[in-house]
C-alpha cells in the first residue's frame, strides 16, 4: 500500500513538475517575445543607416546587441559589395567574428555547426582560414555549415577544398554545389581546371557547375565530354551545354540522342531544346517516336520548344506515338 | 479458484501496463533528447539555401482524392502556394462519384492532355489527365476507383520528380513544410530512404487561402481529445522510435520518398486500409534485407495539418480502421518480429506493435472489467481499487503533460495560455471514458478482422472552416 502511495505522490508531483515548467516557459517566452519584438522596432533604422553607412552603429549591450546583429545578419543575406563589407566590418570590430571563431573550437557539436553557420552571415574573411578547417571536422552538419558559409563569404581559397570534400561524400553534394554557386565566376576557372580530373564524380560536379556559373565562352572543352567514359559526366556535360546555350556543341548534341545511356539522351534532349536550331528536330522526333519513357518525352517537349507547329503537326499523324500526342496537347494550353 | 485466476489475471496485467507505461516513458526521455537537437540545429539547418538552389530536386506532390469536393480546392491551393524551388501537384481523382473533378476543373482551368505515364505499377485504368492552364505544375489523373493505395500508385507512375510527397486531400502542408521535410533527404540522398512530418489539427484553426493564419483548439471535445492524441503520437512516439531507427509508420498524410523506391518495391499494397504503416514496414525489409546502410526518419519540425472526425460514429470507424490496418500489415510483415537481423525494429518495435498495440484493447478492456469483478467479489479492497485507478490516471497524466511540455519547448503552435489549461484539463479527462471508449472501437476493430472487412467505409468532409 506505501508503494503504491509513493507511486502515486510521484506521478502527481512529476505531473505537477510539467505544469509548473509549463506555465513559467509560457510566462518567459511571453516576456521575451515582447523585449525582442520592441528591440527589433526600435534598431532596425539603425541596421539599415549602418548598411547605407548613413551612421555610425549604435552602442549595445545584452538583448539589444543580439537583436542588432540578427538583424545584420537577416541583410547580409540580401546585401552585396560594400554594403556586406560594412557588416563584416561592424562584426569584427564588436569582437562577434572573435566570439564565434573560438565557438568554432567548442565541444559541443551544434555550437560549432551554429558558429560556422553565424560566421557565413557575419560574411567576415577572416573566418576563412577557420571554415576550411571546419571542412575536416568530425560531424556532418559542422562541416555542411562551414561550406555554407565559405560560399556566402565568397572565398575562391575554398573551391577546391570544397569540391574535394563533396566528392568524398564529406559534405553533402547540394551543399557544395551551393556554396560554389555563391562564390559565382570566380570559381569558373578552376571549375574548367577540374573537369580535367581522374575521378569522374569530380568531372561530373565540375561540369554541372560550370553550366551554372559560366557562360557560353566557357563551354569550349564540354563537347569533349560528351564522348567521357563516365555516362554521368556525359550527361552533366549536356545538361551544361544546354544551360549556356552552346550553339557549336549542337551536332555533337544530335548524335548524343543516340547514346546507349537514357540519362543522357535525356539531358542531350533538353539541351537541344534549349539550344533552339531546326537542325535537331529529326533526331528528336525519331528519340520521341521510338525510344523508352524518359527520354522521348524529354526528346518531344525539346522539339515542341524548337518548333510547336511541327509538333501539332506530326502529332496528328497515325504513327505519332503517345510522347508527340502529349507534347502536342501541352503546346495547345 | 475464481479469486485465483482473477488475482492472476490482475496482476498479469499490472505488469503488461507496468512494462507498457515504461516504455512510453524511455520513448519520452529519447524525444525529449531529440527535440532538443532539432531546436538547436534550426540555428544552422539552411532552409533558405535550399530554397534558392537552382540544383535543388523536384518534388511531386501526391494527393489522392475520393470524393473531397468540400475541401479539395482549398488543399491544392495551398500546395500549390508551397515554398519550394521545383514542385509539381498531382491530384489523383479515384473514380470519385461527386463533383471532386469539377470543382477542380472550374477553379484551375484544367485543360485535357494526353499525358503519358510510365508503367511502373499497375493501377486500375486511368481515364484522363488534366493540365491547368493557369498553374502549369499542376496535373490532375482521372481514374476509375481503386482505393487510395491504388491512387498513389497512379500519382506515382505520373509524377516527373525524383522525389514524391504524399499527403491527405482533407490536409494543408505549411509554407516551408516541404522543404523542411525533404531537407534531410537532400542532406543525405544514399542514406535517408525517407522522411515523415507532423501532423496536427485543423479543426477550430483560422485557414485563409489554403493556409492556416491562427492557431486554435477545436471546439468539439472529441477533436481536442485528439490534439493530445497526436503530441504523443507523433511528438512522441515517432521521434523516439525514429531516433532508434525503427520508425514503423510514416503516415500516410504526410510523408516523402525516394520515387524510384517506392517503384522498386512495387508501391503502395492495394489489398490494406493500412497501407502506410504496410509500406514503412516493406521498405525496412527491402532496405535491411539489401543490407545497406539505411535510415527511415521522422522530421518534427514540418506541419502538415488535418482535418480529424468529431462525430462519434466516424471517429469509431476511422479507429476500427487502424485497427485493421494495423492487423493486415502485422501479419503481412509477420516474419520481421523477433528477428535480429532487423535491428531494434525486429526486435523492439514490432514486438510493440503486436503487444501493446494490437492486443492493448484486449488487455486494457479485459483488465477493467476484472479488476472491477474482483474489487466486487471483495479480493481487492475499495482502497486499493481506488490507488490502482490513481496510478492509471497518474500515469497517463504524466505521459500526456511530458508531451505537452516537448510541445512548449519545442514549436509553441497554441499561443493563447487558456487553450494550453484547456489541454491540460482534458489531459486529466481523456482518461474518464474517452480511453475506454477508444479502447472498445479497436477492439471492435477484431470483429471486423473476423468477418474479413476490406472497404474503407464511408468518410465525411465538411471542408475547412474558420471554426468547428
Amino acid at each position: 500500500m506505501e508503494l503504491l502511495g509513493l507511486v502515486i505522490l510521484v506521478l502527481v508531483a512529476g505531473s505537477m513538475l510539467f505544469l509548473l515548467t509549463l506555465v513559467g516557459r509560457r510566462s518567459w517566452i511571453a516576456y521575451e517575445a515582447r523585449r525582442r519584438d520592441a528591440a527589433v522596432a526600435a534598431l532596425r533604422p539603425a541596421a539599415i543607416e549602418l548598411i547605407e553607412d548613413v551612421a555610425d552603429p549604435p552602442a549595445l549591450r545584452g538583448v539589444d546587441a543580439e537583436v542588432f546583429a540578427e538583424l545584420l545578419g537577416g541583410y547580409s543575406l540580401v546585401v552585396r559589395g560594400a554594403s556586406r563589407e560594412r557588416i563584416a566590418a561592424y562584426f569584427e570590430s564588436t569582437g562577434a567574428v572573435d566570439e564565434q571563431l573560438a565557438l568554432l573550437r567548442s565541444r559541443r557539436a551544434w555550437r560549432r555547426a551554429t558558429a560556422a553557420f553565424t560566421l557565413g552571415d557575419m560574411g567576415s574573411p577572416r573566418a576563412v582560414p577557420a571554415l576550411l578547417g571546419a571542412l575536416d571536422d568530425k560531424r556532418r552538419a559542422v562541416r555542411a555549415a562551414a561550406a555554407r558559409s565559405l560560399g556566402r563569404i565568397g572565398s575562391d581559397d575554398a573551391i577546391e577544398p570544397l569540391i574535394t570534400a563533396g566528392v568524398e561524400r564529406r559534405i553533402p553534394r547540394d551543399v557544395v554545389s551551393l556554396a560554389l554557386f555563391d562564390i559565382g565566376t570566380p570559381a569558373v576557372p578552376r571549375l574548367l581546371e577540374l573537369t580535367r580530373d581522374d575521378e569522374p564524380l569530380v568531372r561530373a560536379a565540375s561540369v554541372e557547375l560550370v553550366g551554372y556559373l559560366g557562360n557560353a565562352g566557357d563551354s569550349g572543352p564540354l563537347p569533349a565530354m560528351l564522348r567521357d567514359t563516365s555516362a554521368d559526366v556525359r550527361a552533366a556535360a549536356a545538361g551544361s551545354l544546354g544551360r549556356l546555350g552552346a550553339s557549336t556543341a549542337r551536332d555533337a548534341l544530335i548524335d548524343a540522342l543516340d547514346d546507349r545511356v537514357p540519362s543522357v539522351r535525356v539531358a542531350a534532349s533538353r539541351a537541344l531544346g534549349q539550344i533552339g536550331g531546326r537542325r535537331a528536330l529529326d533526331g528528336l522526333l525519331r528519340v520521341a517516336q521510338a525510344d523508352e519513357h524518359e527520354p522521348a518525352a524529354a526528346a518531344a517537349r525539346a522539339a515542341a520548344r524548337i518548333d510547336p507547329a511541327l509538333v501539332v503537326h506530326a502529332a496528328g499523324r497515325a504513327d505519332a506515338g503517345p510522347y508527340l500526342r502529349e507534347a502536342a496537347d501541352l503546346v495547345e494550353l | 479458484m475464481l479469486r485465483d485466476v482473477l488475482f492472476v489475471y490482475t496482476l498479469f496485467t499490472f505488469f503488461y501496463f507496468v512494462v507498457l507505461n515504461g516504455l512510453y516513458l524511455f520513448l519520452t526521455l529519447l524525444a525529449w533528447r531529440q527535440m532538443g537537437s532539432d531546436v538547436r540545429a534550426r540555428g544552422y539547418l539552411g532552409l533558405d539555401e535550399v530554397f534558392r538552389s537552382p540544383l535543388t530536386p523536384g518534388v511531386s506532390v501526391l494527393v489522392p482524392a475520393f470524393n473531397e469536393q468540400a475541401v479539395i480546392v482549398e488543399s491544392v491551393r495551398s500546395l500549390l502556394a508551397l515554398r519550394y524551388p521545383s514542385h509539381e501537384v498531382v491530384v489523383v481523382n479515384d473514380g470519385s462519384d461527386d463533383e471532386t473533378l469539377s470543382v477542380l476543373r472550374e477553379a484551375f482551368e484544367l485543360a485535357p492532355v494526353r499525358k503519358v505515364f510510365r508503367d511502373s505499377i499497375a493501377t486500375k485504368p486511368v481515364r484522363g489527365t488534366y493540365v491547368s492552364r493557369n498553374h502549369p505544375n499542376l496535373l490532375v489523373v482521372d481514374k476509375e476507383n481503386g482505393g487510395r493505395s491504388d491512387a498513389l500508385n497512379a500519382g506515382v507512375n505520373a509524377a516527373r520528380h525524383p522525389y514524391v510527397c504524399v499527403i491527405d486531400a482533407d490536409s494543408l502542408l505549411e509554407e516551408d513544410a516541404l522543404l523542411k521535410v525533404a531537407k534531410p533527404i537532400l542532406d543525405d540522398p544514399d542514406l535517408l530512404a525517407a522522411t515523415g512530418g507532423t501532423i496536427r489539427i485543423a479543426n477550430g484553426c483560422t485557414i485563409d487561402h489554403g493556409r492556416v493564419v491562427e492557431v486554435r483548439l477545436p471546439k468539439s471535445r472529441f477533436a481536442t481529445v485528439q490534439v493530445l492524441e497526436y503530441f504523443r503520437a507523433f511528438l512522441v512516439a515517432r521521434v523516439g522510435w525514429s531516433r532508434l531507427n525503427a520508425l514503423g509508420i510514416i503516415s500516410g498524410a504526410f510523408g516523402l520518398f525516394h520515387r524510384s523506391l517506392l517503384e522498386t518495391v512495387g508501391g503502395y499494397w492495394t489489398e490494406t486500409v493500412g497501407e502506410d504503416f504496410e509500406l514503412t514496414l516493406r521498405l525496412h525489409r527491402y532496405l535491411r534485407e539489401r543490407g545497406e546502410p539505411y535510415k527511415i526518419a521522422f522530421i518534427s519540425d514540418p506541419v502538415c495539418w488535418t482535418e480529424v472526425p468529431t462525430e462519434f460514429s466516424t471517429l469509431g470507424r476511422q479507429r476500427r480502421r487502424w485497427q485493421r490496418g494495423l492487423w493486415e500489415a502485422l501479419r503481412r510483415h509477420a516474419r520481421l518480429i523477433g528477428r535480429p537481423r532487423y535491428g531494434v525494429l525486429g526486435l523492439v518495435a514490432m514486438p510493440y506493435f503486436v503487444l501493446f498495440e494490437f492486443l492493448s484493447p484486449m488487455f486494457a478492456l479485459l483488465g477493467l472489467v476484472v479488476t472491477v469483478l474482483w474489487w466486487l467479489v471483495g479480493g481487492l479492497s475499495t482502497v486499493y481499487f481506488l490507488a490502482f485507478l490513481a496510478v492509471s490516471i497518474g500515469l497517463g497524466l504524466l505521459l500526456t503533460t511530458a508531451a505537452l511540455a516537448l510541445e512548449e519547448f519545442s514549436y509553441q503552435r497554441y499561443r493563447k495560455r487558456r487553450e494550453v489549461a484547456r489541454l491540460l484539463a482534458y489531459a486529466v479527462l481523456e482518461n474518464i471514458g474517452f480511453r475506454q471508449l477508444h479502447d472498445i472501437w479497436r477492439a471492435l476493430g477484431y470483429v471486423d478482422i473476423a468477418r474479413g472487412k476490406r472497404e474503407w467505409g464511408a468518410q465525411q468532409r465538411r471542408g475547412f472552416a474558420t471554426t468547428d
